[in-house]
């Protein structure tokens, strides 16, 4: 009965005839915006888009650090310029990196992830990397190398392998900040824009009404809270389960 | 040690040479051109020739790379596009604002993290501890500027105590001192517990125990003492969070510190402005990690030993 279709309308749908309902109002369970848009499937929606970008985000780093990470780590030729790399991303501050690049284009959901997925590989390079080092000098790399398997093969299939419990642990908690990053942009209007709703982007714009409907920032922002504590507590609980079996 | 400093502080110097290598790239790849930009739309083929050549786009990259450094050695950032100011002397008055803002948030946190954090070790998997432990999850994974929003609403709005922004006198710091210190507080209260459990069980407290010495005395003597270390390593770590977690406060409270002038760069679309603002926090960053790192060594004379015979 409560869970009815109503709840799940168009975002985007203005209806400038009840605007800033409060909650639990009639057909709109959450209330409306100023343009008199549902809240319920706006906060929905906002939600998939900013894990989605999270996700991939993440996906984005986690690639482009562990390729960088296993090539600096068991090509010694390689290694100093890639660390000397790591080094100089690492010393900017991430989301002043993110404010430089998306300034400069305009921003789109696209443009959002690639930058975040950007500019957050290097702890992952530096973790596969440390991981890669520990490994060589395993007994079973040598064998492979000895049966004179290709480097190629020994990365995949011995040396990546065993690099996935740390990486899964990183991936999971990167999801978070690069939802915080995601929030934090689309809260300066560099993220997401306009009409398409994003966590960051929704606190952003319910600020302005914070006197007199405080829902339309309180809900997104405890949505987000909410999102970022589970991904965060999921990465210690995995860390704990995935270190105990070593 | 003095090596050690020596050599760190030249290890920096091709770290700062690329981060200024990097902003001058990121930069160079705007789209559009920047001297039509800063004549607006209805302008003169002469002005803009000669706003061309006084930015000296007419030259090669490799050249305007050189000319770009040269400026940046001689504390020379350009000119803001819409104001006409120089950026450096703009620059040079904000961050006083955002250091005082850095300082005391970094104060609350220090001070109140490690007290929870003590609290928390002495009541060491209680009730009290999983609370505490709660709230600091809590406040790693809540974003700087729902914490503030929710801070304004009930502080200025509903109980009308503090003041929602502005920049006038001690009521105004309170608000967003805590709102940037909120994260590293949470960071604080985790360490500060972690170590605090791992140090009371250390032989030497079972030492001091065993003389008969006060509860508080073995605190403060031995257990503070060797708190340091960690602290020292995340403040180091969870600098750049207040630098991008100034930019978000300030524009929130209206702190008129260096972060809210880069979001109002943004805003504008102030390029010379949106450059000089993220290399000179960069240049900032790099520099506190050559500080936290020196001072590492002056702390822990077990790392100064290793870094010594390295």
């Amino acid at each position: 009965m409560f869970i009815s279709s109503y709840m799940f309308q168009d975002y985007n749908v203005i209806n400038l005839n009840n605007v800033l309902m409060p909650m639990f109002s009639e057909n709109h369970l959450l209330g409306t915006d100023q343009f008199g848009r549902d809240l319920f499937a706006r906060n929905l929606r906002a939600t998939c888009i900013s894990v989605f970008i999270g996700f991939f985000a993440s996906i984005i780093s986690a690639v482009l650090g562990t390729f960088l990470g296993l090539i600096s780590g068991y090509f010694k030729s390689f290694d100093a310029s890639i660390m000397r790399f790591v080094e100089i991303v690492q010393s900017f501050p991430t989301l002043l990196l993110l404010i430089a690049l998306i300034s400069i284009f305009e921003p789109t959901i696209n443009l959002t992830i690639l930058v975040i997925g950007f500019a957050s590989w290097p702890s992952i390079t530096r973790m596969v990397r440390g991981q890669v080092l520990k490994v060589r000098s395993e007994q079973y790399i040598i064998a492979a190398q000895a049966m004179g398997y290709s480097d190629f093969r020994i990365l995949i299939y011995h040396v990546f392998l065993n690099c996935l419990s740390p990486l899964i642990i990183i991936f999971t908690l990167n999801i978070s900040s690069a939802m915080m990053f995601e929030a934090g942009l689309s809260f300066l209007g560099l993220g997401v824009q306009p009409p398409t709703p994003s966590l960051g982007r929704m606190i952003n714009e319910g600020k302005d009404f914070i006197l007199s409907s405080p829902n339309l920032f309180i809900l997104p922002s405890l949505i987000l809270a909410m999102i970022i504590i589970f991904f965060n507590s999921l990465g210690e609980k995995l860390r704990e389960t995935l270190e105990v079996k070593k | 040690m003095i090596t050690y400093i020596i050599n760190r502080t030249f290890k920096t110097f091709p770290i700062i040479l690329g981060v200024i290598s990097a902003s001058f790239l990121l930069f160079h790849i705007v789209p559009g051109d920047p001297a039509i930009s800063m004549v607006g739309e209805n302008y003169k083929e002469e002005t803009l020739q000669q706003i061309r050549k006084e930015l000296n786009l007419d030259k090669t990259i490799l050249e305007q790379y050189f000319l770009y450094v040269t400026k940046i050695l001689k504390l020379d950032f350009g000119q803001s596009y819409i104001s006409g100011q120089k950026i450096y002397t703009v620059i040079s008055q904000k961050i006083f604002f955002t250091f005082k803002l850095a300082f005391f948030s970094m104060m609350f946190a220090i001070i109140f993290g490690v007290f929870f954090g003590i609290i928390s070790g002495l009541n060491y998997k209680n009730k009290i501890d999983r609370l505490i432990v709660f709230l600091s999850i809590v406040g790693i994974s809540s974003p700087v500027f729902s914490v503030a929003l929710i801070f304004i609403f009930i502080f200025s709005i509903q109980l009308k105590v503090l003041p929602p922004s502005g920049y006038q006198g001690i009521q105004y710091f309170i608000l967003p001192c805590i709102v940037l210190g909120i994260r590293s507080l949470s960071l604080f209260i985790r360490i500060t517990r972690d170590s605090f459990v791992e140090i009371i069980s250390e032989d030497y407290i079972r030492t001091a125990k065993s003389k008969g010495l006060k509860k508080h005395t073995i605190i403060n003597k031995h257990v503070l003492k060797n708190l340091l270390i960690p602290l020292i390593t995340i403040v180091g770590i969870d600098f750049s969070s207040y630098l991008t977690g100034a930019v978000l406060t300030e524009s929130i409270f209206g702190w008129p510190g260096i972060g809210r002038y880069l979001v109002d760069s943004i805003l504008q679309r102030d390029f010379p402005a949106i450059q000089a603002t993220v290399l000179f926090m960069s240049l900032v960053f790099v520099m506190i990690n050559l500080l936290v790192d020196i001072l590492y060594c002056f702390v822990n004379p077990k790392i100064r030993e290793i870094l010594i015979e390295k």
